[in-house]
């Protein structure tokens, strides 16, 4: 495609590289795109560059009204620019879009702040470098985001998944209309709107963990575990396994670890390998936020439960500590227990060949530590569910349930802006206009932006009830493809 | 990794206001304090115009006071408490506004005595509206050579005085005014409190009689309109909490029972923590957490992440030297020359590195020595 660089606000353009005005082509435009510095967890800083504006009328006869028609844009782009940052009311932002004469894909960049600077004389004859007729040159300051993205955004695909109290989303599959489609680009791709909904009036959906993982860094994606299973473990003290039909049906099926004390005060309850859910170790390592499923038997019974994590040759008394937390749901529910790396040793300092064979993270040991404080209740226990947070993630919770209702659908949708700021919505359709009412905010919590890594990749969805997790409860995840990304890059975008 | 979420006022709503989500886009500055007595401590952070219009700015002045703070990490709430005061910059001049206790009572109650010695106390009188938004934050006011209609008049004055967070001008009057490009851009501190400070809204009113210290301490918290009890170890140290001759604020009195330990020597701490939870547990005697250098790192020697890091922790500093054990039996890690009992920590976010600050005692006892740590971001 030719070459493009320009600005652009709302479908109006202004071309930088227009004859007749700027004449950047002829007189060169000094302006070399700055790089953004990769910073690890977050966007990198906005970059600063310059652009020099050869007003002349050398090559296309434009006019010195056309000139000043120019800055005077210039001036309310940049003011808007500001505006847009700035104001939550202001919804059109400023880009820059730039591609090179023989680049086949365009790319654009956010415009934070621009301001103009004059190099020349005002008044007099051939004024200033490369002006005719006493015009002024420019150099135009302009504030960036520090990442390229692509002018076009790429739908999710639709995905409909079975019940599960933890599913793997496959965002680089094909849609209904959308081609299968690994992420391209040199950084992660923005995730700017992002849909879940019930898929019935017997659904509900309260809250959502997600986490992505990719090939690039985690290796064959099929083989990560995202339930962890309980009764694939070892009972401990008062344990044993019974059957439940709302339990997760994986590992041994609808089984559910049972605690009737015996001990009421803190025991070792059950312990939990990785080698008791998977054999792929290498493809299950990472960062997660660990997610218990529990519930207790009856109403008034507070357990405290603790992980602690090692390997299995351990003594108990060496196994790391994780928080305390405190628990009583009648109902199977979720609660957050920590933060954990597998494997615990640091992959840097011992090879993994060697000197260890990869079999050792086998060993990776979750013992799950509880004693009853008050009430008579019995402790039940279903799975772990781990959500990757080493790339990328998105909690949101706190928000009223959602069903399916009398034909209108409410939908959770989140969003991120170029600039970026993040929000999640609980959004109302109307069944016959197809209308959107806001409902409520909703608390966001976000990883690395909830980006896209670049290539393959899968998201680990965790959804629930606002205050229960139901195993029959589905959802549809991107309806008909309307959920949308955009790919981005720290320089070049090329044929991608 | 690190969220901020703001929500409604307890007494008004659970529903969240304000994702601060891309932290470190939008707000400056941002730090907050954990004490191994007293829990979620205190913070603070700014705004300015660099992300809000200057209307956004006022409007967060005006409306956000006493809202509800939650800074979670990666899911897991690390902090939280309540906006207790805000100030607000237009130029020179500066506006601010408090729910600091010395300034905001809406419960107000005067204890005198008359020419004679004869002591009576008014009645309570309270602002309900002013309650029923914030929380009820009472005050005992003593004076002596009263009559009781002087006092009633005085219990009445406060209440018109303090029973809202009006604000007001601080700093003096103004002495330039500018426009135009002179004119300095809006700027906006935040400043948070732990809901520890909302034990200290309400006082002990009846004797406690003599008890174990965990059941004092249980009795103390359920007075409190915002913290329940969370996990309350058992401490069979008897003690008491008396009510005369003034009555004691909820957390004054926890506090004297934590500090005092348990028979033996033996050290406790407490504070409120998730969920505005009690938690009253004995202190560790053994170190969890080690410094290499200038790493922080867990028992297993995995890094930790800064902000999940609470006070009431001993630290093996690998560092440090060996010193001179005191004789005896005693191997505790306490008696370890390379450990110290960390206090306090105060987690400062930051652009490319986040830092913790954790303060110990020194070897003057009261002297505080505090060890800075830096991570990059883990995720």
């Amino acid at each position: 495609m030719a070459q493009v660089f320009k600005l652009r606000r709302g479908g109006v353009d202004l071309k930088l590289d227009e004859k007749g005005k700027w004449n950047v082509d002829a007189e060169g435009d000094g302006w070399m795109p700055r790089i953004a510095q990769y910073v690890e967890g977050r966007e990198p800083d906005p970059v600063v560059e310059t652009i020099i504006l050869n007003a002349s009328q050398q090559v296309g006869g434009g006019t010195q009204n056309d000139i000043a028609a120019g800055t005077i844009l210039l001036e309310k782009e940049g003011r808007d620019g500001v505006r847009y940052i700035q104001d939550r009311t202001e919804e059109t932002p400023v880009w820059m879009h730039d591609s090179l004469a023989n680049e086949t894909g365009e790319r654009r960049a956010l415009v934070r702040r621009m301001a103009l600077e004059q190099l020349s004389d005002q008044h007099g004859p051939g004024n200033g470098k490369g002006s005719m007729l006493g015009v002024p040159n420019f150099k135009l300051g302009v504030v960036r985001n520090g990442l390229w993205e692509s002018v076009a955004a790429r739908n999710f695909p639709q995905a409909s998944p079975s019940a599960a109290i933890s599913v793997i989303y496959d965002y680089t599959a094909a849609g209904a209309v959308v081609p299968a489609h690994d992420v391209v680009g040199g950084a992660p791709a923005r995730n700017a709107t992002f849909v879940i909904e019930p898929s019935s009036d017997q659904d509900e959906l309260g809250r959502v963990w997600i986490g992505t993982r990719s090939s690039r860094k985690h290796g064959t994606l099929a083989n990560f575990v995202n339930i962890w299973e309980l009764e694939l473990g070892t009972l401990g003290t008062d344990a044993a396994l019974a059957a439940d039909a709302t339990a997760s049906p994986g590992g041994g099926g609808n089984t559910k670890v049972v605690v009737t004390p015996g001990t009421t005060g803190w025991a070792k309850r059950h312990t939990i390998k990785l080698s008791d859910v998977t054999s792929n170790f290498a493809d299950n390592l990472g960062f997660f936020l660990n997610l218990l499923r529990f519930q207790v038997s009856a109403a008034s019974t507070t357990w405290e439960i603790q992980f602690r994590y090692g390997y299995e040759a351990m003594a108990d008394d060496d196994f790391v500590h994780g928080r305390i937390v405190e628990i009583g749901n009648t109902t199977w529910d979720y609660i957050e227990m920590d933060n954990r790396a597998i494997p615990i040793r640091d992959l840097r300092i011992l090879p993994p060949s060697g000197v260890v064979s990869g079999e050792a993270d086998g060993g990776y040991t979750v013992q799950i530590w509880g004693r009853r404080t008050s009430g008579a209740g019995n402790l039940e226990l279903d799975a772990i569910c781990p959500i990757p947070l080493d790339e990328s993630w998105l909690i949101s919770k706190d928000f009223s349930a959602i069903a399916v209702a009398e034909g209108d659908s409410d939908v959770w949708v989140f969003g991120s802006s170029p600039h970026p700021m993040y929000q999640a919505l609980v959004y109302e359709i109307d069944s016959g206009t197809a209308a959107l009412t806001f409902q409520e905010t909703t608390a966001l919590g976000i990883g690395n932006g909830a980006t896209l890594p670049v290539g393959d990749g899968r998201m680990v969805i965790v959804y629930a009830r606002e205050a229960s997790s139901d195993i029959t409860d589905t959802v549809i995840i991107n309806s008909a493809d309307v959920g949308f990304y955009y790919e981005r890059w720290y320089t070049l975008r090329g044929a991608e | 990794m690190i969220n901020l979420n703001l929500f409604a006022r307890l007494k008004q709503s659970q529903s969240a206001r304000l994702s601060l989500a891309s932290l470190f886009e939008v707000v400056t500055d941002y730090k907050r304090k954990t004490a191994d007595i007293g829990g979620y401590w205190t913070g603070s952070f700014g705004l300015n115009q660099e992300y809000f219009t200057m209307d956004s700015l006022e409007e967060f002045y005006n409306t956000m006071l006493g809202c509800r703070l939650s800074e979670d990490t990666a899911g897991i709430q690390t902090w939280e408490g309540q906006i207790i005061e805000m100030r607000i910059q237009r130029n020179s001049q500066k506006w601010a506004q408090t729910l600091d206790r010395r300034r905001f009572q809406n419960r107000y109650n005067v204890w005198f005595s008359d020419n004679v010695g004869s002591r009576g106390e008014t009645d309570w009188a309270e602002n309900t509206s002013s309650s029923a938004i914030f929380g009820r934050s009472e005050n005992i006011e003593s004076i002596s050579g009263s009559t009781p209609e002087l006092a009633t008049a005085l219990r009445d004055k406060r209440l018109v005085e303090r029973a809202w967070p009006r604000s007001r001008q601080v700093g003096g009057a103004a002495t330039e005014f500018h426009t135009g490009a002179l004119q300095k851009p809006v700027e906006l501190e935040v400043y948070l409190a732990g809901y520890w400070a909302t034990l200290n809204w309400r006082y002990q009113l009846e004797n406690i009689d003599t008890t174990t210290a965990s059941a004092a301490i249980s009795t103390l918290i359920g007075n409190s309109e915002f913290v329940t009890a969370g996990r309350i170890e058992s401490n069979s140290t008897p003690a008491s909490v008396k009510a005369e001759p003034l009555p004691p604020q909820l957390g004054d009195g926890a506090r004297k029972i934590i500090e005092a330990g348990q028979t033996g020597g033996i050290e406790w701490k407490g504070g409120v923590y998730a969920g505005r939870r009690f938690v009253y547990e004995p202190a560790p005697t053994s170190w969890t957490y080690q410094l290499r250098g200038d790493l922080l790192l867990d028992s297993s020697g995995s890094p930790v992440l800064l902000s999940q890091v609470e006070p009431g922790f001993l630290l093996l500093n690998t560092d440090a030297p060996a010193g001179w054990r005191r004789p005896g039996t005693s191997t505790g890690d306490r008696d370890d020359s390379r450990v110290a009992y960390v206090q306090e920590v105060e987690f400062i976010a930051g652009k490319d590195a986040n830092k913790l600050v954790m303060s110990f005692r020194g070897i003057e006892g009261g002297e505080v020595i505090a060890r800075q740590i830096r991570e990059g971001h883990i995720g």
